[in-house]
């Protein structure tokens, strides 16, 4: 009764209105007001003539234990319960255990770190409107070279940005982060992101360039103000000219915005603007290479626009060492990566996608959190979403299974595929913006059956 | 986005050839913006500064920045952020041009300034004197009087107490060049 509708003589259904049409979609009127991509931009981003969902990537580079923080289940969902979790760090079946907060359930009772992170460093109203969902696959441990990172497929998929075009890592790996892109033939082979060691990098890609490095602020804006000035002389002579009015008008805003706020950097940089002044708890004397500025400089200018997808991540997530204490660190530090750019994008009412990602696995000592070894089945990456507008309705809050042996099914359509796990971010980012139809124009065909389409949908 | 054409006889006569006097009514004439190869060139016409490779990979980091079909919705501030830049590297080379050229009559502008001395030594007269040879350059008529006398403010407020040797005068003048050279005339066709 719900199967489909399989019509010969039309193609196969690609838009989200056509898979609706045709039944692939059940249930999704509720996705309609929140999740269409004309209400989740802000007023601000669309007065920028900004169009794209922000993106960033959270990396855990040397395989960290996800399913010790995110709740993974069998084919009925997360709370399709596995017999036993004692190899992975926790048991979602004593009371109390589970928070379902953001949708897909963590590990509550102060279990998961990366849960305590984000709620320690981002506000009740930001959570409220964010929720996350799983993409249960394998991956190789310990090494950069699953193809885990959907970034660059984004950056080409309409990436809009304000002023700066490029992506904005850590690392100087093609993905920016330490999992590789996926990589299309020479699609992808001129993606590079700008590598960011202080928040210079960005300022300086940006801004005037060095050639005014050595001047003092104050004549930099004299000097952004005095073209500024002789643009007003300009304006009559301007104005009798076919367009001129229009021209007038644009160049009036554009020389004030470029002496009020560019000729300095300053919107450029998280330390000199008040919401990630607070988020970051940095200010305008912090060292340029101090972390909590690098990554307040990549989430910022990725979240507001002013430049392409950000990666954020946290190395040292190998943590098998015996003890629960490592891993407890490396997971808290990035919930808290992750909690400050939601609160960021909450301060900002800027729409955000996000996707946490790691190479591999680990297995507890059973029964216990103590981390003990490398398991590439037992990985998964998270995607999640904030909407200024509203909590971002749901499709279903987990792709693929894991199996009563306490690791992923590699039979489902990205069990086997850190690649696949990569096409179905992308295809809940362009989903989320209703632009699904633009799925193939991105990722090679064939790479998904329709059916298949429908089935890695979270969100949109 | 096309590889800029650099061949400075080229943009010489194209420059040539956009040159209007001023007064001469243009209402018929749609406005544009110069696109970003025609900005690259018209610099280089201007300070007769040949490219060099900062000047180059600057260049190639922001063209994409600057207008592309020269539509004037292509006015931003990021654009005008990137133009200034450009502009800054081409003043900077031109005028370390003319500071090594012992005689004046011989420079591309800055024929009454003395590179020897300091910024507080430009007088009123050597400062409207360089007004007037930015504003040749880069917008091919004189300035106005409000013109000049903002030039002129824009060389003074850019002393600092700092600036008390020869060796701050081309900085300051930079700022001038700057300012005149990312200026609304200077951009558009």
């Amino acid at each position: 009764m719900n199967k489909p509708l399989l019509h010969q003589n039309h193609r196969r259904p690609i838009t989200r209105r056509e898979l609706l049409a045709q039944g692939f979609i059940a249930g999704s009127a509720t996705l309609l007001a929140p999740t269409l991509f004309g209400s989740l931009l802000s007023r601000a981003a669309r007065a920028q003539g900004m169009t794209t969902l922000p993106f960033m990537v959270f990396d855990m580079a040397g395989g960290a234990g996800l399913p010790g923080n995110f709740l993974v289940g069998k084919t009925g969902g997360p709370e399709d319960l596995l017999t036993s979790y004692d190899l992975l760090g926790w048991n979602p079946r004593i009371g109390n255990a589970l928070d379902k907060s953001f949708g897909l359930p963590m590990a509550g009772g102060n279990v998961s770190r990366i849960l305590q992170g984000i709620t320690t460093t981002s506000s009740a109203e930001a959570r409220a409107f964010t929720r996350m969902g799983s993409l249960l696959h394998f991956a190789q441990d310990d090494t950069s070279s699953n193809q885990l990172s959907a970034v660059a497929m984004i950056a080409r998929g309409g990436y809009k940005t304000t002023i700066l075009s490029k992506a904005l890592g850590q690392r100087t790996n093609v993905s920016g982060g330490n999992s590789d892109i996926v990589r299309n033939g020479s699609a992808d082979a001129a993606f590079k992101p700008l590598v960011v060691g202080k928040v210079g990098d960005v300022v300086d890609a940006v801004g005037f360039g060095q050639v005014f490095s050595t001047y003092k602020p104050e004549v930099v804006k004299a000097m952004a103000q005095g073209m500024s000035d002789l643009t007003g002389e300009h304006v009559p002579e301007i104005r009798q000219r076919t367009r001129g009015d229009r021209l007038a008008e644009l160049s009036q805003a554009a020389y004030e915005k470029n002496a009020t706020d560019t000729a300095s950097g300053s919107s450029m940089d998280p330390r000199q603007q008040t919401i990630t002044q607070q988020v970051y708890q940095i200010n305008a004397g912090t060292q340029p290479n101090d972390v909590r500025a690098i990554t307040a400089t990549i989430a910022l200018n990725a979240i507001n626009g002013n430049a392409g997808p950000g990666v954020i991540t946290v190395g040292g997530c190998d943590y098998h060492d015996g003890t629960q204490t490592t891993g407890d660190a490396k997971d808290l530090e990035m919930g808290q990566h992750i909690g400050r750019a939601i609160e960021t994008a909450h301060r900002l009412k800027q729409p955000f996608f996000f996707n946490l990602i790691t190479d591999g696995g680990v297995y507890s000592r059973r029964g216990s959190r103590n981390w003990q070894g490398d398991d590439g089945t037992k990985c998964m990456s998270v995607i999640g979403m904030y909407n200024p507008a509203g909590a971002p309705a749901m499709r279903r809050i987990q792709v693929g299974s894991y199996t009563d042996g306490q690791g992923v099914d590699r039979t489902t359509v990205i069990g086997a595929s850190p690649a696949k796990a990569a096409y179905a971010v992308l295809a809940n980012w362009l989903s989320a913006q209703g632009r699904l139809g633009e799925f193939e124009r991105i990722a090679p065909a064939g790479v998904f059956s329709r059916t298949e389409l429908e089935s890695v949908l979270i969100f949109g | 986005m096309g590889k800029a054409r650099t061949g400075l006889g080229i943009a010489l006569a194209l420059a040539s050839l956009a040159w209007i006097p001023s007064g001469v009514a243009r209402a018929d004439v749609t406005i544009s913006l110069k696109t970003f190869d025609q900005l690259y060139n018209s610099l280089a016409v201007a300070t007769r500064v040949t490219p060099d490779t900062a000047i180059k990979t600057y260049f190639d980091n922001v063209k994409l920045r600057l207008p592309k079909t020269g539509d004037v919705e292509e006015m931003s501030a990021p654009m005008l952020t990137g133009l200034t830049g450009l502009s800054g590297l081409f003043c900077e080379r031109m005028i370390a041009n003319d500071a090594r050229i012992s005689t004046p009559a011989n420079r591309r502008a800055h024929r009454q300034v003395d590179f020897t001395k300091t910024p507080a030594d430009m007088t009123e007269a050597i400062r409207q004197s360089v007004a007037t040879e930015y504003a040749r350059l880069f917008w091919q008529r004189d300035p106005t009087a409000a013109e000049q006398n903002l030039i002129v403010d824009l060389i003074g407020n850019a002393i600092t107490t700092d600036d008390t040797t020869a060796a701050a005068t081309p900085k300051i003048l930079k700022i001038a060049c700057t300012a005149t050279a990312t200026s609304l005339l200077a951009i558009v066709n």
